[in-house]
């Protein structure tokens, strides 16, 4: 019940013109981001961190979540109506999706997509407002063991599930957690790997590094891509016919519940969602050689699971601090840019924030599903606006945006230099999402253990002595031998190869 | 045969491990606390540089997946997206913000679209961002001796 109020004051401050504006505003960019072929979610939401700086923590966080959720229902429109995914999470939906569009069928595809997105949405929603507070309530009880041992954790389930070697992941993570340690180490104030800068005494700027590695190298790889789309396939008659309700209900609900789970899951990806919730229909399905010619729940179950994960990610970000994912991990940078700290503490401290956002994500569902139900026919022709005409703009916004920051040249010069690292990477296959991560936490990480030593008699044994740590550090190591046996074994399998969102 | 991509990146990694940990060995290990400045650099270098050797023998043993260099046609399509953000870097702070973007964005609409479109294009977009910028987000940026 007290959480229901809470929640009812949250929509008061949700509702506020300004509030209700930006989320607005984002849930289009993001929308635009999901239909955009060759822009992601993390990169879209890395690239308009600049333009929250002057805004407040929580229009800033209503805007950039909008962002994250709503790239998850853009990216549906072009799988269906042009047979490209706008983003790595609607892959698996060009399988059936761009089938019933072809046809006829491609409005009810449309039409289910975003009904299930909304209802997984906002399902996610509601399990944040409970599951949350009384999560947080818990992790108050951790200190700097259980959060050293958790972060570390989390870092080496992305480390370990991302990819195809594990050794690629820890070589990625430990670049991240390196570049996190530059500039003034805050215990002994000594000054590190500034390599003759002083530009680099403050560190290395998050927004820098998320830009130049998911936004300039994503444009880099664009090149060596076909860009130019074909005309989408017509729309018509966007609500299923009674017939397939109820297999289109089955499926929504399977889907809320595998993104639900696996958004609270570290190194998951609403990739890994849609994907597992398409396995699973096509496995209950009585005739399963209708997939991939058309069939509803293809369409329904992962567009579902990947919106039900995008909600559920935030649990784990709200209360106890953890990025799931690279987009997460964006947003993550952007709270602390915002001089917030996500964690246990963050319901305690900020609790207008807490819920105005929560808030903004129900309102931010219900635009996207008005966008996408009658809106759909434009969103597809937004997806046809060349690109030659839109890269140039996106790195112009992409430069501007790392100049105002901190009104710096040599920003602009470090993002280009990360967008030709981050390229090089992708060749590479060493995944940009396990350095963000860590680069996110790695201040953290080593205040934590810093913390943990001065405390303990005994040095790093006291991580084992505690249950809660003891356990995660053993789930650690059943992680990393896990990781390489796959990786000399060479059976990292399908979930093993994605890195977005 | 051994993976020139595989081998370049393997390379690049050992000589970041290296440099960290050349530099982690100027910092303390240990301090008045507890842990030094130096400690958790060292220990992530040293692994780092394992994690290249190991990186290095794979690509020997032809067990590395590093896709390809692009064909030539790309490579000169990046080199001239990041030769064009160096030359906004190097005229943002002589010629100010909007001629900047202007000259930007008219390098790469020019291939593909008529001078007139290609000029208004750039010059309503650098306009635009421009005002947004100052007037919206209250940030100031580089202007020349015309203020502009």
């Amino acid at each position: 019940m007290e959480n229901l109020m809470l929640l009812l004051h949250g929509f008061d401050l949700a509702l506020t013109a300004n509030n209700l504006l930006f989320c607005l505003i984002g849930v289009t960019v993001g929308q635009f981001v999901g239909v955009l072929p060759g822009l992601g979610p993390v990169a879209g939401t890395a690239m308009l961190i600049p333009l929250t700086y002057a805004l407040s923590p929580t229009t800033a966080v209503i805007m950039l979540a909008g962002i994250f959720y709503g790239a998850m229902y853009g990216g549906t429109i072009t799988s269906v109506l042009i047979n490209v995914p706008g983003e790595g999470a609607s892959v698996i939906t060009c399988m059936d999706g761009y089938q019933m569009a072809k046809q006829g069928r491609g409005g009810n595809a449309l039409g289910v997509a975003a009904i299930g997105s909304f209802i997984g949405g906002v399902i996610a929603v509601v399990f944040l407002t409970f599951l949350g507070p009384a999560l947080a309530k818990y992790a108050l009880k951790f200190g700097p063991p259980e959060f050293f041992s958790l972060m570390l954790f989390g870092l080496l389930l992305l480390v370990g599930l991302i990819g195809k070697s594990v050794i690629k992941g820890l070589i990625s993570a430990i670049i991240g957690m390196l570049l996190a340690l530059v500039g003034q180490d805050p215990a002994t104030g000594v000054d590190r790997f500034l390599f003759g800068q002083i530009e680099l005494l403050e560190g290395i700027d998050f927004v820098i590094l998320a830009i130049g590695l998911f936004g300039l190298s994503e444009i880099l790889s664009n090149t060596e891509e076909d860009m130019n789309l074909k005309k989408p396939e017509k729309i018509a008659g966007l609500i299923p016919p009674r017939s397939e309700w109820k297999s289109c209900i089955g499926a929504i609900l399977r889907g809320t519940g595998i993104g639900g789970v696996l958004g609270l899951i570290p190194g998951t990806s609403a990739s890994i969602a849609s994907l597992m919730s398409y396995s699973l229909e096509k496995k209950l399905s009585d005739d399963p050689s209708r997939f991939g010619k058309g069939a509803i729940e293809g369409v329904a179950g992962p567009e579902t699971a990947n919106n039900s994960y995008a909600g559920a990610a935030l649990i784990p970000l709200f209360t106890l601090g953890i990025p799931t994912s690279p987009t997460i991990a964006v947003l993550l940078g952007a709270f602390i840019m915002h001089g917030l700290t996500p964690g246990p503490l963050l319901y305690a401290k900020n609790p207008d924030f807490v819920w105005a956002v929560i808030a903004s994500m129900f309102i931010g569902n219900a635009l996207l599903l008005i966008m996408n139900l009658p809106m759909a026919k434009w969103w597809a022709k937004i997806a046809l606006v060349p690109y030659n005409l839109l890269f140039p703009l996106i790195l112009l916004v992409c430069m501007v945006g790392v100049y105002s920051v901190n009104r710096s040249l040599w920003d602009v010069g470090m993002t280009v230099a990360f967008g030709a690292i981050g390229y090089l990477m992708k060749k590479w296959q060493l995944p940009t999402a396990a350095l963000i991560l860590s680069f996110v936490l790695g201040k953290n990480i080593e205040f934590t253990l810093v913390q943990t030593l001065s405390l303990s008699d005994n040095g790093l044994w006291m991580l084992f002595e505690r249950p809660i740590s003891g356990t995660l550090l053993t789930l650690c190591g059943a992680i990393l031998i896990f990781g390489l046996y796959t990786t000399i074994k060479n059976k990292r399998g399908a979930l093993a190869a994605d890195e977005s969102a | 045969m051994v993976n020139k991509v595989g081998l370049s990146g393997g390379l690049f990694v050992l000589a970041i491990g290296l440099v960290f940990f050349g530099y982690s060995l100027q910092y303390p290990y240990e301090s008045e606390l507890g842990p030094g400045s130096g400690m958790m650099p060292l220990w992530l270098s040293g692994i780092l540089i394992v994690l290249a050797l190991a990186y290095i023998a794979s690509v020997f043993k032809g067990k590395d997946s590093s896709e390809k260099w692009p064909e030539r046609k790309s490579q000169l399509e990046m080199l001239f997206i990041l030769g064009s953000m160096s030359l906004f870097v190097l005229l943002l702070p002589v010629i100010g913000f909007n001629l900047s973007c202007i000259v930007f964005l008219f390098v790469f609409l020019r291939r593909n679209y008529s001078w007139y479109k290609s000029l208004a294009i750039s010059a309503g977009a650098s306009v635009f961002l421009f005002l947004l910028f100052t007037e919206g987000f209250a940030t100031p940026l580089p202007v020349n001796m015309f203020g502009f």
